[in-house]
């Protein structure tokens, strides 16, 4: 039987030291430096992600480092968050080594106050040993094994980089990922917390998908999330599919999704930031006044809490 | 769920994910599902109501299935935009040929499309627009490169960028590009050399006949002097460019 150990069990990780609060972030926006630029005023930090600056030397992959000091220029009097979309540190064979090289390029260029991962895998071996790169993010098993992977290498990057490192919640579609018995998305990240150092990065928009998609309880399995290691949410918006809702930060927020980080909040004491998050394909159809509003929204929830 | 169940259950999503259409022996990998270890002694339970099945369970693998096909064709537009307009109505089988082909061996998008690229010079029937385009685009990629690709060249020598090219296009490369893009009637043969380089707006432009005796000078890395002398004009716009280092 793998159900949750008692707590006293695991092996307890201190909570990473909380960076101090900074308020309502910006996700970079690569192919709309205007808006990026018309919209930063109004918010408190840029997130950014190493790899959209990855480019393809034809042997590997390196950052683009004129590309990027273009970006970083813009922010050059916010403070920046590093958001890693292609670490896959739940892949079984093993991480992508080249996202932590493109991390550590961009380290030398600008101090983030902390970085994220997401909680996935995007690449798999396949019965020959070839790693097939499917670059589409995918849901790792609710599973204490997968968990004990996900927390070792966690703290290695820790480790490696001495800062706060927070693991974000995915949006899963898949209608059958395996748990352990008695597991959900709640008691495994909690597991997570409870044997790594990590921090958490709450998408409360793939919480809600994952809440329409599969018939969950957003408010049972927000009581059961460890509130007091989450450092950073995401808001985001989407749109349904072929039935199904999507995480595409294509939309503005949905209700729900601000009355959930209205209960966060209180109950989360090291929250540091709260980021708005519009894929940039997306931010034409919802326009700068559209993502000005919900920067503003977010903000004066924050500033009630 | 151990480490090699684990693997095996990634692999198996894998494979049924990058699976051509129709060919998935099953589409669906199997759950693993732990069970608990102790019986629990409780009775069966009685008959369950039917339960409406969830949006996940209803399309959550089609979706997934169709997401990382979208994605990947999106990123091929991205990148070989022009290519794929010329391909017209043969653009979505040829893409799915290639997608049958090369299942997932890089997440990274500009090599994802150069090996489009190089698939349809190797699969596709001699065209001779296709081919120019391809290989224009293919040399835009190369100009999408990092800085740190070229060489740096010894003192008092000119070397080519790694990311540049001179190609001899058939075609006027402008019109040519407007043609494909839909906005420009089918160009006249109009043979012109095109200078494709890093700090090129859009990273092409018609090449002088100057600048195309200097790249070919420069096979290998020259003496500055004696280039410079001969060609003051080429050299100084090559370097602009970004297509010659100094």
């Amino acid at each position: 039987m793998n159900a949750v150990p008692a707590a006293g069990a695991l092996r307890t990780r201190g909570t990473p030291r909380a960076p101090q609060p900074v308020g309502i972030g910006l996700a970079y926006l690569p192919s709309r430096h205007d808006l990026v630029s018309a919209l930063l005023p109004l918010a408190d930090y840029l997130e950014i992600s190493p790899e959209l600056f990855g480019s393809d030397t034809g042997t590997d992959v390196q950052l683009n480092v004129e590309d990027l000091r273009v970006a970083l220029d813009l922010a050059a009097e916010h403070p920046v968050v590093v958001h890693g979309l292609e670490l896959s540190i739940g892949s079984a064979h093993g991480w992508n080594e080249t996202a932590l090289r493109l991390l550590d390029a961009f380290l030398l260029e600008r101090q983030p106050l902390w970085h994220s991962e997401h909680l996935n895998f995007l690449s798999a071996q396949d019965e020959t040993g070839a790693v097939l790169e499917l670059g589409l993010p995918l849901p790792v098993p609710f599973t204490a094994e997968c968990a004990d992977l996900i927390a070792e290498r966690a703290d290695a990057i820790i480790a490696r980089y001495q800062r706060p490192f927070l693991l974000e919640n995915s949006a899963n579609y898949l209608p059958d990922l395996p748990a352990d018995e008695g597991w959900d998305e709640a008691t495994f990240l909690t597991a997570l917390t409870e044997r790594s150092g990590c921090g958490l990065l709450l998408d409360l928009y793939n919480l809600w998908t994952n809440c329409v998609n599969h018939d969950l309880d957003a408010a049972d399995l927000l009581s059961r999330i460890p509130l007091d290691r989450v450092i950073e949410v995401h808001v985001a918006g989407g749109e349904a599919f072929a039935g199904l809702l999507l995480d595409s930060h294509s939309a503005a927020v949905p209700d729900e999704v601000w009355s959930m980080l209205r209960s966060v909040l209180p109950a989360a004491p090291n929250l540091a930031g709260v980021t708005v998050e519009v894929l940039d394909i997306y931010a034409e159809a919802l326009g700068e006044d559209g993502i000005a509003e919900q920067l503003r929204i977010a903000r004066s929830i924050w500033e009630q809490r | 769920m151990t480490g090699s169940a684990l693997a095996s259950w990634q692999a198996a999503v894998a494979a049924a994910i990058v699976a051509p259409p129709g060919t998935a022996d099953e589409p669906v990998p199997s759950i693993e599902r732990r069970p608990s270890s102790e019986p629990s002694g409780a009775p069966e339970p009685a008959t369950e109501p039917e339960r409406r099945p969830t949006a996940a369970e209803r399309s959550g693998w089609p979706v997934t299935i169709a997401l990382y096909r979208q994605w990947r064709v999106f990123r091929l537009m991205s990148l070989a935009p022009l290519t794929i307009a010329l391909l017209g109505q043969h653009a979505s089988s040829l893409i799915d040929a290639y997608l049958a082909e090369d299942r997932g061996s890089t997440s990274y998008a500009a090599r994802d499309a150069a090996g489009f690229l190089r698939y349809l010079h190797a699969n596709s029937d001699r065209d001779p627009w296709l081919d120019q385009m391809s290989t224009l685009e293919l040399a835009f990629l190369a100009a999408r490169r990092p800085a740190s690709v070229d060489p740096q060249p010894l003192p008092g020598t000119l070397v080519r960028s790694r990311r540049a090219a001179v190609l001899q296009l058939p075609f006027d490369v402008l019109s040519l590009m407007r043609w494909a893009s839909g906005r420009g009637e089918q160009p006249e043969p109009d043979p012109k050399p095109v200078l494709v380089a890093p700090k090129l707006t859009g990273w092409v432009r018609p090449a002088s006949v100057a600048e195309l005796d200097v790249w070919q000078q420069l096979t290998e890395p020259a003496a500055a002097d004696s280039i410079c002398l001969r060609f003051p004009g080429a050299v100084a716009t090559m370097h602009t460019a970004g297509a010659i280092l100094v």
